[in-house]
This record gives structure tokens, C-alpha cells and sequence, in this order.
């Protein structure tokens, strides 16, 4: 019997202490009948705490309201993407057939949230009737804004139709303010803000390495820029991010490429200006041309220019190939990377400023010593932002019909605190300074100007203000995301098109094909073999139903879109499974 | 059993897994059929043959299977035997901590790993060399190593309990006539067994068959279990992963169809259930050493994982480095996990969920057991195959289902109108029928095995015997049946219930406001956050294995000699 109360006091006691230790869930001035929000979002706790919290203030003292923000947390993008798709379908037959009392067309469901219009008439029809209606009470998906994640799946979002214009229902003054850009439109290649992505908070990819797991493997310089990845030394030791499930990183992927073909010009003789000289040229050419021209055609004077671009193209392939070779796993998880290389699972990797930055200083020694560091691979990045976006039927998850319009008025004025400086404060401050976050640091960049120097007399007071609170030093050239921006200059001719094929590509050649280049690579360094990077030659099926050999490379790379992408992507792991085999 | 009652409860069974199961999972699934297009089309289940990384997974999954249910049961089925048969020092702790293994929380469990395997972790500075590493080698033993590690108490609870059933006059009648020990063991106690073999081993052989977070962990990719959440998680829409999965379900269905053909067969009843115990043998001589190392040695390995966990929980961050152990301590992570706004309510929304998904599990597992064992409807191995299936099948997979169900219903006017309705069936009002019907269907499996392992072993001639003497089928179900396979029902119940705490996808993609959020979903959340992330959901996961492992030791404790009679451990 004693035993018997022993055990239940004992499992009375576990239940017990969480609520021992519970703090009170904060509770703001917020009461029923007052406005509410639902948000979907990838953004963590800390992020979703802090913006709570902060954008209620700012609401109350703004507006007379509090509000409360419903998140809604269902993972990451792909889920929200996945989510997004199901709800519009659904909510849309339902208003189509209920309604419009319509008949629905077989398909619809998934022809409605394809970024072009449908072959088929009756599902054309839903379609373009799907993106003319954005009305809380028609079609709405009962959450109001899209908060967090890529610039890319925003930009899908606002193709599938989950997501609306809302710039020109802004105040104007956010974007630009005494002739000054407070948002640019877009940086190094990125694009920062259109009519229905609102960029907030920017970010870049760099390197992070152990300190004293690089020593133990020899490596006395240490790595500060992608092609140093590409090392033997770092064999089974590089921490990846996956290009295959995230478009911002298969964006960095894009300008690891990128930075190698600019190398490659500026090797062969033509300098910044003459880089910029040259290209111009080449856009007259090519709308000259038009519509006959074909990609890589220039004039003949160019010639040399343009070889030396698609050789560069190769070169940074084969250092992609290389980081690949020595890759550890390529990974979804954007923490996983820090925290291995933090603790000396992996010796460098990739990863996210913010993320980089923040683990680095959670896993310094109790001594303080420094065991990771975060290095900007200077010329080798984009600045790339996390934008929100309104959406479709935003207003929609008001209980009451009555509610509904200022539901959407509210999430309206949420973008509205979040790109001017209240909103902005929160990514930067550290916690508890004047209009800082409560609780968390956050550690990100904001994305206005004002917040960095300038050279503008106004500017540069406010900046200097800002930066007495700031977690990071925003005048540090390596944070500064506009001069950080500025050392990157992004020429859209060269891998813009590529873009789909860099993912499939570093799939087939350093995942689907790993264990077979791996084993290369090691075979390759072991008995000291050459290694060399060539573009294989496929057979792939063209709509004809012919067979076609397509020689892989800087011009036929994006016209790969055009064959059958399962085929695609298996004739090119073979072809490099074959290349790697030959490797004995 | 009445034909007449078997084709109710089987029309009844029908209707909820055709609702609960096939309707969301074939919803999904069926996209591996339509090209891009909408036509019909085989291409993509043609793809998963002719590209040969995805035939490689196929085949190095199946061998991480077979790899995996041959060390379970080199390790269980000798643990459970001598448990069975002798007293030694330290069995009651030995026996509680077996079972623990299977309660890693999720996430942390990879940071205990890497705690204690990773290059600076906890073995390496043991060991006198530069960091060896571990978790980068070697991973195709490392990944069956780890899983059996994982598995082996599924296996463990079943043979227990088989065990626990055999009469012992069965194997002393073999002793009067002569027979040795180990030929008493093959000839008698083995077949007799079987049932609680088979159960254990094709949950065993199917989880890691489709287990994707060991092989993630050991950075192990060309198995199908990754490349189906690769190709799940492709930014692409292609309808290729939905084939593949349909390729994994069918390919797991006949492994189990074929693991029934060849060893399920054959199952021995008895006339009389162990009533009675001849009593524990006193391990002696070598065996009184032997026998406790042995327990310890397993107990040990298994536990590392855990142990990793709970001193990460402990450690200041930072202070795990290059050490044996942490070098300094704090309780400060349990102070801020356990104090977060969202714990309290998580911890009480998992018991609930948890607690009625094991419930309906109990009574659709009874019902689906006397249909496959005590009826003689045609169709009885067909249900007995598909109440398997919801173990093979990627829960991103059923998430999506539910998900899609959801939405579907939540915009049907009559749900619309109604707020009750829209608790019901709008996961975004209220997930917990959802999420309630997603645990009870993807831990059916367990209790449905458990139930007919009891079933099989215990003679339908006591039940018969009930009827005769005029009791009515539902007296008999209380008074006669369930008695006679508590043990089993105990033990599927328990499987049943630790892993619906600790499940993941479902959790994750359906609870999707802070007030319905799970204990997983929370450890999911605390674990996001950037630089302390680990620390505190380590810290939370700690809670929720000392939770559940006080549940199981306090169930198996409280329930004092009925329980010991029941696992004779």
C-alpha cells in the first residue's frame, strides 16, 4: 500500500512541476471583442513572441486597440505551401458549387493553384473567376497573412493565388521616405519588395567553421569563401543545407556558380566595368536579334568573353561537385548545420547569418573562447529577405461577418508596423532596451535603410541611434546588408534561367549519386588521380517522343525544363554514376 | 463466434478503416497516379523501378529489416526467456528499465546521440585517440545497431507475455519425459511462443523497414524510408514520391503477407492458461552473475541515447565539449522549458489525446482480433493485414490525408454554420478528433498484434465452455476472454500509448494553435529556438520520458502481483 501511494506521489510530482515552474502566459490589455489575427508562419517562438506582443503595443497606442495574433505553426514552407494549395481548393469548390452554385470541373482542385492558366475551359473558367475574387465572405482560407519564409515562396504563393496585392493599401511613406528608398526593391539579385511580397528582415549564406576541429584536420588557413569547401582535408566534414527543399538555399548554390564565373571573366582579363560594359552590349544584341536569338549567342568581338563565362559556369559546378564530394548530408533543417558544426559533429558548413551568429555565441566555452565562427564569403552572397504577404479573402477569420473588415484592416496594419521602424526594432534590439524585444533576442537584420550608415545627414543620425541597441554591429561592412549587397553584383543572364537546374543538377550529381562520388572523390585523393569536372552528354526523350542527345552545359542547361523532369533527373544520375565509376 | 456477430463487427471494423485510414491516406496516395495533367498514368511506380537508387533503397531497406529483427531477437528473445524462468539480483529495476529505450523523445534524441557518439562527445573522450567518427562510418551496422537498440522491447513485451501464458506444466511434462533444456526450449516453449514472436517480429520487421529517423541520423540515404521524405520535401510538386510510397506500402504488405505464410502458421493453443507459476529458479553459480551483466550490458547500450539527453538537459550551454560530461551543470533549462507558456497546457493535451486513441485502440484491437482468430469469415486475413498497414505508411503522408479531409469538410456549409461541428471537423478550431483518430490509427498495429498473439495462444474451448453454461458473448468477452489476454492487452496498450505521446507528423502538421499544441509539437517549438533550442527541449523531452517511464514501472508496480503473473518479470 505504501509502495502504492509512493508511486502515485511520485507521478503526482512530475505532473506537478511543470505548473511549479509556469509563468503566466503574458497577458497584454487584450480582452474578447477586441481584434485578432491568424498568421501562418515558419518563424519560431521567440519570433512570434516577441511580434505578439510588440505589434499589440504599437496597435493600442496607434489605434486604441490591442490585438491578439492567432499563429497558426504547421512546419516549414513546403507544409505551408502544401496546406495553403488544399485549403484554396477547398474553399473555392465550396464557393463555386455552394454559391455560384456551378458544376465542378474534374481537376479544378488542382488546375486552380497552378501558376498558369489550364488548358481545359471549365477549369479555366474557376481559375481566372479564383483570382479576380479576393472578399473575406467568398473564398478565404481563414488565416490573413503569410509571415516568414523565402522571397521565392512568397513569390509562388502570389503565382498560385494564395497571396494578393497590398503595397498600394500601405502608407506609402514605409517604402520611401524624404526622397530616400527605405525599401529597396531589390538587391544584389534579390528581390526585396513587389506589389504583394513585402520583404522585412534580411539574411545571407556564409560559412561557419570549429575552431578546433579544423586545427585537428590540418587546416591552418581558415576557410572564408565556398570554393575553400572544397578541400580533401574536409572529407565527410561539410555540414549542407538542401537545395531541393528550400529555394533560398538553392539560391546560395546559384551564387557559389555565380561568383565562379565572375572570377573566371575578371581571370580572363575583363575588369567590373568592363564586365558591366560587356553585358549591356550583349542585351542590345540580344533584342537586336530577337526573335531569333539563342542563348549565348554575342557579337563576335564577345566571343572570348562569353567562353570564359561558360567556362567559369563548369568550374563553379565542379566546386559545387567538390563541396559535395566532401559533404557530411544535406540537410532541410536550417539549425542542424550550427549545432553539428557548434560541437564538432562537423568541422565547417553553410548556414544562415542569423543562425551562424547566434550559435556561435550559444556555444562558446564557459571560458568564453570562441569554438565556432561565422564568416560572410565576401563577393559569394546575395542578400536575400523574409517577406510577408496578405492573403487572398484576408478578413476571413473574423467569427462574425461584421468583424471582417477590420480583421483585414488589422492584418493590414500589421505589415504596416512591421516594415516601419517599431517592427524593425524587434529583429535588432537586444532585449529590454527602449522599444526592444521583451524577452528573446532575435539577431536579424532589419531590412530599412535607416537602420545602417549612410552618408545622408538624417540617415546617419538615426542609424547611429539605432546601433546603441543593436544586438549586431550594423556598421560592420561584413553586416551591412547594403554594402555586404553591394560586394555581390548579380547579372541575371548568367544563371537566372539556371535556376531550376541547379537544384536538379546538385540532386542528381552530389545526393542521388553520393555514395558513388564520394567513394571517387576519396579513391581520387588516395592514389592521387586527376579529377576533373565535365558536363555529361544525355539521352532524353524530347515531346516528339524522339530521342534526343542533349550535351549539358551553360546554353542547353535551361532548356531541360522542356523534357520530362523524372527523366531528367535519372539520366543525369546515371551519367555521373558512370563518370564516377570510371574513377579506380 | 456467431457468423452473424463476426459480420457485424466485421462490417462495423470495415467502415472504420475505410473512414479513418483509407479514405486519407488513398486521398494522398492516389497522386502517384495522375501526371501533372490529371491523366492516368503507371509511369511514376514505373520510375521506382527503372532508376536504380530507388531500386538500391528498396533492397538496402529491406536488408536494414532483416538486419534490424535479427538482432531484436537475438537480444529480446533470450532477455524475456531468462526473465521468465530466473530470479536474479537486481531483475525488478533490470526488468522496468528494458522497456525504456523505446521512450526517446523526438529530436533530442538525435542531440543525445550526437552527445554521446559525435566526434567530440562523450565515448571519444574516453577513448585515447583523435575523435573517431562514429556517427559518419560504418553506417549501415550503425543504423541496424542503433534500431535494434531502439526496437528490441516491442519484441521484448510480446515474448514476455507469451511467455508468461505457457502453462508450465507443458514444459515439466517434457521434463519428466527427458528432454534436455534446450530441446524443452525448441520443442516446446518455442512453438508455443510463436504467436508472441510473430507479433513482435513483424512490427519490429516493418518499423524498420520504414523508419526514417535512424538512418537520418547515421546519414545513411539510399534506403526508401529517406528517399520518400526527400522527395516529400521537394520544393517540386512532382506526383513521384506518392508512388513511392505506394511502392513502400505494397512492398511492406508483402513482406507481410509472406512473414505470415512462413512463420505465422501454426499456433499452438492451450488447453489451460498459466494459472498457476511453478515459481522462479534462483539464478545460481555463473548464472548469478552472467545473467544481471547480461541485463545490465543491453540496459546500458540502449539507454546512452537517453542518458545523452538528460545530461544535455543538465548542462549550462556550452559546457558539453571535448568531455566525458558536461562541465557545469544548471537546472535552469527545466526552470525555462518546464515554466513556458505552452508546456502545461501540451502536457495535458497529449494525455488526453493519447489517453482515448488508446482506448479506441483497445476496442477496435479486441474486435479485430476475434474476427482474424475466432471467425471463419473469408475475408478475416485481409483485415488482419490491412489493421498492419498503418505502420508502414510515412505519417507526413497520413498528416496530409487528415489534413485534406479536414479542409474538405470544414468548408461543407452544414459544418460552416454549426460551432460544434466545427470543434469536430476544422482542424483549425479544434484538432482533437483529428488528432485522436491520427494516433489511434497509426498505433493500431501494436494493440491489434498484441490481441491476436493472446487470442492464438489461449483455447476457444474456455469460451466455448462460458457459452454452455449460459453466459451471453459480451459476459464472456468480460468475464472469460479479456482476463485470459490481459497481459497482452496490457502490453499493447502501453506500446500503444508511449508512442502516441511521442508522435510526431500528425503532431506537428495538425496542431496547429498553441492551445492544442502536443508535448511533441512543443518539444518541436522550444527546440527551434536558435542557441538554447537543444538545451530546453532536451530538457522538456526529459520530462515526458520520466513521465512515461514512471507510467510503465508505477502500471507494472501498482498492478503488483497481477502484473507479475501477467510478464512473470
Amino acid at each position: 500500500m505504501a509502495k502504492n501511494i509512493g508511486i502515485l506521489a511520485l507521478l503526482a510530482i512530475i505532473i506537478a512541476l511543470p505548473f511549479i515552474f509556469r509563468q503566466p502566459p503574458p497577458q497584454g490589455d487584450w480582452k474578447p471583442g477586441d481584434p485578432t489575427i491568424v498568421i501562418v508562419s515558419p518563424h519560431n517562438e521567440a519570433i512570434r513572441f516577441e511580434f505578439a506582443q510588440g505589434f499589440s503595443k504599437w496597435h493600442a497606442a496607434k489605434y486604441g486597440k490591442p490585438v491578439k495574433i492567432d499563429w497558426r505553426n504547421i512546419g516549414g514552407t513546403t507544409e505551408i505551401g502544401r496546406y495553403l494549395a488544399s485549403e484554396y481548393a477547398a474553399a473555392t469548390k465550396a464557393w463555386w458549387t455552394g454559391e455560384k452554385k456551378n458544376g465542378w470541373p474534374t481537376n479544378a482542385s488542382d488546375d486552380l493553384v497552378k501558376p498558369t492558366l489550364p488548358a481545359d475551359n471549365n477549369s479555366a473558367a474557376v481559375w481566372r473567376e479564383y483570382r479576380t475574387t479576393d472578399a473575406p465572405d467568398a473564398i478565404s482560407c481563414k488565416i490573413d497573412l503569410f509571415f516568414g519564409g523565402g522571397q521565392f515562396d512568397h513569390a509562388d504563393a502570389y503565382a498560385r493565388g494564395f497571396a494578393v496585392p497590398v503595397a498600394k493599401d500601405l502608407p506609402q511613406t514605409l517604402f520611401e521616405d524624404s526622397g530616400v528608398e527605405m525599401i529597396p526593391t531589390a538587391l544584389s539579385g534579390e528581390i526585396w519588395r513587389t506589389s504583394s511580397i513585402m520583404g522585412n528582415v534580411v539574411s545571407t549564406f556564409g560559412l561557419i567553421y570549429n575552431v578546433d576541429r579544423i586545427r585537428e584536420l590540418g587546416v591552418t588557413t581558415p576557410p572564408s569563401q565556398w570554393k575553400d569547401l572544397a578541400d580533401f582535408r574536409y572529407f565527410g566534414q561539410v555540414g549542407l543545407a538542401d537545395p531541393t527543399k528550400s529555394a533560398s538555399i538553392a539560391k546560395a548554390f546559384e551564387m557559389i556558380v555565380h561568383q565562379q564565373m565572375h572570377d573566371a571573366v575578371r581571370d580572363s582579363g575583363f575588369d567590373d566595368a568592363q564586365i558591366a560594359a560587356n553585358e549591356k552590349t550583349i542585351d542590345a544584341y540580344r533584342k537586336s536579334k530577337a526573335p531569333a536569338y539563342q542563348r549565348g549567342d554575342v557579337p563576335p568581338e564577345l566571343a572570348e568573353y562569353q567562353k570564359a563565362l561558360e567556362d567559369g559556369f563548369a568550374t563553379g559546378m565542379g566546386i559545387v561537385q567538390r563541396i559535395g564530394a566532401n559533404s557530411r548530408y544535406f540537410t532541410d533543417s536550417g539549425s542542424k548545420v550550427p549545432i553539428d558544426v557548434s560541437v564538432g559533429d562537423a568541422a565547417v558548413g553553410m548556414a544562415i547569418d542569423f543562425y551562424g551568429r547566434f550559435q556561435a555565441q550559444a556555444s562558446r566555452a564557459p571560458d568564453g573562447a570562441e569554438r565556432m565562427k561565422f564568416v560572410t564569403p565576401v563577393g559569394g552572397t546575395s542578400v536575400s529577405v523574409d517577406p510577408i504577404s496578405l492573403l487572398r479573402g484576408a478578413g476571413g477569420s473574423a467569427r462574425r461577418e461584421e468583424d471582417q473588415a477590420e480583421t483585414r484592416q488589422t492584418a493590414l496594419h500589421f505589415i504596416e508596423f512591421l516594415l516601419g521602424p517599431d517592427g524593425q526594432k524587434l529583429w535588432t534590439y537586444k532585449p529590454g532596451t527602449p522599444g526592444g524585444p521583451e524577452k528573446y533576442s532575435l539577431r536579424r537584420l532589419p531590412i530599412r535603410r535607416d537602420f545602417y550608415p549612410s552618408t545622408q545627414p538624417g540617415l546617419a543620425e538615426t542609424a547611429k541611434a539605432h546601433l546603441a541597441y543593436a544586438t549586431d554591429d550594423l556598421a560592420s561592412p561584413d553586416i551591412d546588408p547594403y554594402e555586404v549587397g553591394k560586394k555581390f553584383t548579380y547579372y541575371p543572364r548568367w544563371t537566372f534561367d539556371h535556376f531550376a537546374f541547379f537544384r536538379t543538377n546538385v540532386r542528381a550529381m552530389c545526393m542521388d549519386a553520393g555514395d558513388e562520388l564520394k567513394q571517387a572523390w576519396r579513391t581520387a585523393n588516395e592514389k592521387s588521380l586527376p579529377w576533373s569536372f565535365e558536363f555529361p552528354t544525355l539521352t532524353l526523350t524530347a515531346k516528339d517522343g524522339q530521342a534526343k542527345q542533349v550535351k549539358v552545359g551553360w546554353r542547353t542547361a535551361p532548356d531541360l525544363r522542356s523534357y520530362e523532369p523524372i527523366e531528367v533527373a535519372r539520366a543525369l544520375m546515371l551519367a555521373y554514376r558512370e563518370q564516377y565509376a570510371k574513377v579506380q | 463466434m456467431r457468423r452473424s456477430t463476426a459480420l457485424i463487427i466485421s462490417s462495423i471494423l470495415i467502415v472504420v478503416f475505410g473512414v479513418a485510414f483509407l479514405w486519407p491516406l488513398g486521398r494522398i496516395v492516389q497522386r502517384g497516379f495522375f501526371d501533372e495533367a490529371g491523366a492516368f498514368t503507371l509511369r511514376y511506380i514505373g520510375e521506382v523501378f527503372r532508376n536504380p537508387i530507388y531500386r538500391e533503397g528498396l533492397i538496402n531497406s529491406l536488408k536494414i529489416a532483416i538486419g534490424t529483427t535479427t538482432l531484436v531477437t537475438l537480444i529480446a528473445v533470450p532477455l524475456a526467456w531468462m526473465a521468465n524462468k530466473y530470479e536474479f539480483a537486481g531483475k525488478g529495476i533490470f526488468s522496468g528499465l528494458l522497456l525504456v529505450p523505446m521512450i526517446l523523445p523526438p529530436f533530442v534524441g538525435a542531440i543525445g546521440f550526437q552527445q554521446i557518439l559525435g566526434q567530440y562527445g562523450t565515448l571519444n573522450a574516453i577513448l585515447p585517440f583523435a575523435p573517431i567518427d562514429w556517427l559518419g562510418r560504418g553506417q549501415y551496422w550503425g543504423v541496424i545497431l542503433l534500431q535494434a537498440l531502439g526496437l528490441y522491447p516491442i519484441l521484448y513485451l510480446n515474448v514476455a507475455a507469451s511467455l508468461a501464458n505457457i502453462d508450465p506444466a507443458m514444459e515439466q511434462a517434457a521434463q519428466n519425459l527427458g528432454s534436455t533444456g534446450w530441446q524443452r526450449f525448441r520443442r516446446i516453449t518455442l512453438p508455443l511462443i510463436m504467436p508472441g514472436l510473430f507479433a513482435g517480429g513483424t512490427i519490429v520487421f516493418i518499423w524498420s523497414f520504414t523508419e526514417l529517423g535512424t538512418p537520418l541520423i547515421m546519414q545513411y540515404t539510399r534506403c526508401t524510408p529517406v528517399q520518400v521524405f526527400d522527395a516529400l520535401k521537394d520544393i517540386g510538386t512532382s506526383p513521384f514520391p506518392y508512388a513511392l510510397v505506394f511502392v513502400m506500402l505494397t512492398a511492406s504488405l508483402l513482406l507481410y503477407v509472406l512473414g505470415k505464410f512462413v512463420f505465422g502458421r501454426g499456433a499452438y493453443a492451450m488447453q489451460s492458461k498459466a494459472a498457476t507459476h511453478s515459481g522462479f529458479e534462483k539464478a545460481a553459480g555463473w548464472r548469478a552473475v552472467v545473467i544481471p551483466l547480461t541485463f545490465l550490458f543491453v540496459c546500458v547500450a540502449a539507454l546512452l541515447p537517453h542518458v545523452g539527453v538528460i545530461l544535455t538537459a543538465f548542462s549550462a550551454p556550452g559546457s558539453w565539449y571535448q568531455t566525458v560530461l558536461p562541465t557545469v551543470f544548471t537546472t535552469g533549462n527545466f526552470e525555462e522549458a518546464l515554466g513556458h507558456s505552452m508546456t502545461v497546457g501540451s502536457i495535458g493535451n497529449s494525455l488526453l489525446f493519447a489517453g482515448i486513441a488508446v482506448f479506441v485502440n483497445l476496442v477496435i484491437g479486441v474486435m479485430v482480433a476475434f474476427i482474424v482468430v475466432r471467425s471463419d469469415l473469408p475475408f478475416r486475413g485481409v483485415l488482419d493485414t490491412l489493421a498492419m498497414l498503418p505502420l508502414a505508411v510515412p505519417g507526413i503522408v497520413m498528416a496530409f490525408g487528415y489534413l485534406a479531409i479536414s479542409s474538405m469538410l470544414a468548408n461543407q456549409p452544414w459544418v460552416k454554420e454549426s460551432e460544434l461541428f466545427k470543434s469536430l471537423f476544422d482542424v483549425r478550431t479544434n484538432p482533437t478528433l483529428f488528432l485522436v483518430i491520427a494516433y489511434a490509427v497509426r498505433r493500431l498495429p501494436y494493440m491489434v498484434r498484441s490481441a491476436v498473439a493472446g487470442l492464438q495462444q489461449t483455447s476457444v474451448t474456455l469460451e466455448e465452455a462460458s457459452a454452455n453454461l449460459g453466459a451471453s458473448g459480451l459476459t464472456t468477452v468480460r468475464r472469460i476472454t479479456v482476463p485470459l489476454i490481459l497481459a497482452n492487452l496490457i502490453a499493447g496498450a502501453m506500446l500503444a500509448f508511449a508512442f502516441s505521446m511521442l508522435e510526431v507528423s500528425d503532431s506537428l502538421m495538425l496542431a496547429q494553435r498553441a492551445d492544442y499544441f502536443p508535448i511533441t509539437k512543443t518539444i518541436y517549438e522550444l527546440f527551434q529556438l536558435i542557441g538554447t533550442g537543444k538545451y530546453l527541449a532536451s530538457a522538456l523531452g526529459v520530462w515526458a520520458m520520466v513521465f512515461l517511464a514512471a507510467t510503465i514501472l508505477g502500471a507494472s508496480m501498482i498492478l503488483g502481483r497481477k502484473m507479475g503473473a501477467i510478464f512473470r518479470v
